[in-house]
């Protein structure tokens, strides 16, 4: 199944690079149970493909092979299996976070959770934000007619990097934490993959700021807000149980506000 | 005091034995410094012709991807920031900042998502033609330099913007499944982009 795009007519060209075969689960198998000294250092013509030299240890690849497919922090192997998705798997993902009354979503992930839409969607949002901020600055001094002149302020890209990572990551962290804490059983990445994809409707929103009309402005950002808390509220409550907890829910709810209230203030004002 | 003779004088270096072909190969570590820099131009220009410029007759595909080299990205790289810094009136070394930044994060970063997709490159050749294929915004960088008008502007960076994605098109979408291609796509059109609303948007 994977033949198919390695097979490329250049690929007998490509000089000491061995074409990648799909039998390397084999081949790992088997440098696992024949390791010992007269084959070290260990074979890696299943790994010349990545270009990376992984620190698999040939005695030790048996047992991580059998509990997941960890092979260590530096390893770009370790994370593929959060990256585990297909285009199409992608965009039912991004079309059902822009449905603010489902609740379901963490039914959807539960097989496969994904790290690409937290980074990717949340890489987009930084950089329409620094862009269309920008746009909008100029297009709102002209309709007011205060000034004319375009000028780009590189600092909205340090902001809005700032910002949006730093939300991204560290709200979900937090959330982890907190409900380890509090006994109940939370999935780090399944909260990072909920919350990175709960940004994707702000990308929409912000083509939609650019209208420099301000009461249209806060309409849109306040609708916007809205439906992405209620998407992070209502997904949230159907993954933890317990009323002590609904603390919690509701402060997700009014963190997502007040990120999109902070997207319009300090970009779109 | 009797003077010590002059040593007889040493002989010139033969720059010829390379092109004979005969005896061992020549000490790169004594050869003229021109020479190092011409053989590192070519190679750079060899590349370049290779990747980025459409020729159905090449009869070597392969072998940009197996002469890979880091100076011509990294020259390129820092020809983009140092255009952009030039061009901006204000935060000039901020501007640099952000564009050498996102272009060279941004091309290990790339290279990163495809191997986490499950698609199999080498991770230097990936960076080193990703770096070649800045090369057609390069130009346009420079043309938005010397002519400040936003309609030009925008066409010759939304064209050297297609030039660009086409020639990292072929590279990036045969590295990784079939079934993920967009996804492996999708981030290189993302950072062209965003260099190519730059060069728009610099004053």
């Amino acid at each position: 199944m994977e033949d198919s795009y390695t097979g490329l007519p250049t690929s007998h060209l490509l000089g000491s690079v061995p074409a990648a075969t799909n039998d390397e689960n084999n081949t790992a198998k088997q440098e696992a149970t024949d390791a010992n000294m007269q084959t070290f250092p260990p074979n890696h013509a299943g790994d010349r493909g990545r270009g990376y030299h992984t620190l698999d240890n040939p005695p030790e690849t048996f047992e991580q092979q059998s509990a997941n497919n960890w092979r260590g922090v530096f390893s770009v192997s370790s994370y593929t299996q959060y990256f585990n998705v297909d285009t199409d798997v992608v965009i039912f993902r991004l079309i059902s976070s822009f449905n603010p009354y489902g609740g379901d979503f963490f039914s959807k992930i539960d097989a496969n959770p994904d790290l690409y839409g937290l980074i990717w969607v949340s890489t987009t949002l930084v950089f329409v934000l620094a862009a269309l901020g920008n746009l909008a600055t100029y297009l709102m001094q002209k309709h007011t007619g205060t000034s004319t002149s375009w000028s780009f302020d590189v600092g909205y890209m340090n902001v809005a990097a700032c910002a949006i990572y730093g939300y991204a990551i560290v709200v979900p962290l937090a959330y982890y934490f907190f409900l380890q804490y509090m006994g109940s059983n939370a999935s780090l990445i399944r909260f990072w993959c909920m919350w990175g994809y709960s940004l994707s409707i702000f990308i929409i929103s912000s083509f939609l700021l650019l209208i420099p009309v301000e009461a249209l402005r806060w309409l849109i950002i306040i609708l916007t807000g809205v439906a992405s808390a209620s998407f992070v509220a209502l997904n949230l409550k159907s993954c933890i149980e317990g009323n002590e907890l609904s603390v919690a829910i509701v402060a997700a709810f009014f963190l997502q506000i007040a990120l999109a209230v902070f997207i319009k203030v300090w970009f779109f004002a | 005091s009797a003077s010590v003779p002059a040593p007889p004088p040493l002989p010139s270096s033969r720059p010829e034995i390379a092109a004979s072909g005969f005896g061992p190969a020549p000490n790169t570590l004594t050869e003229p410094v021109w020479d190092t820099v011409k053989r590192d131009l070519s190679r750079i220009i060899s590349n370049l012709k290779l990747v980025v410029f459409p020729n159905p007759y090449r009869e070597d595909p392969g072998k940009a991807l197996r002469d890979w080299d880091l100076w011509g990205p990294f020259f390129f790289i820092v020809f983009l920031g140092l255009t952009l810094s030039w061009s901006a009136s204000v935060k000039k070394s901020e501007v640099f900042a952000v564009a050498f930044g996102l272009l060279a994060a941004g091309a290990v970063i790339l290279t990163l998502n495809v191997l986490l997709l499950g698609g199999h490159i080498i991770f230097f050749q990936s960076l080193s033609l990703l770096g070649y294929c800045l090369f057609p915004l390069d130009v346009g960088a420079l043309i938005c330099m010397l002519k400040d008008n936003v309609i030009l502007k925008i066409v010759v960076v939304c064209v050297t913007l297609a030039w660009s994605s086409w020639a990292a098109y072929p590279f990036m979408s045969s590295a990784v499944n079939p079934r993920r291609k967009a996804l492996a796509l999708y981030p290189v059109f993302l950072m062209y982009v965003s260099v190519g609303f730059l060069i728009i948007a610099i004053d």
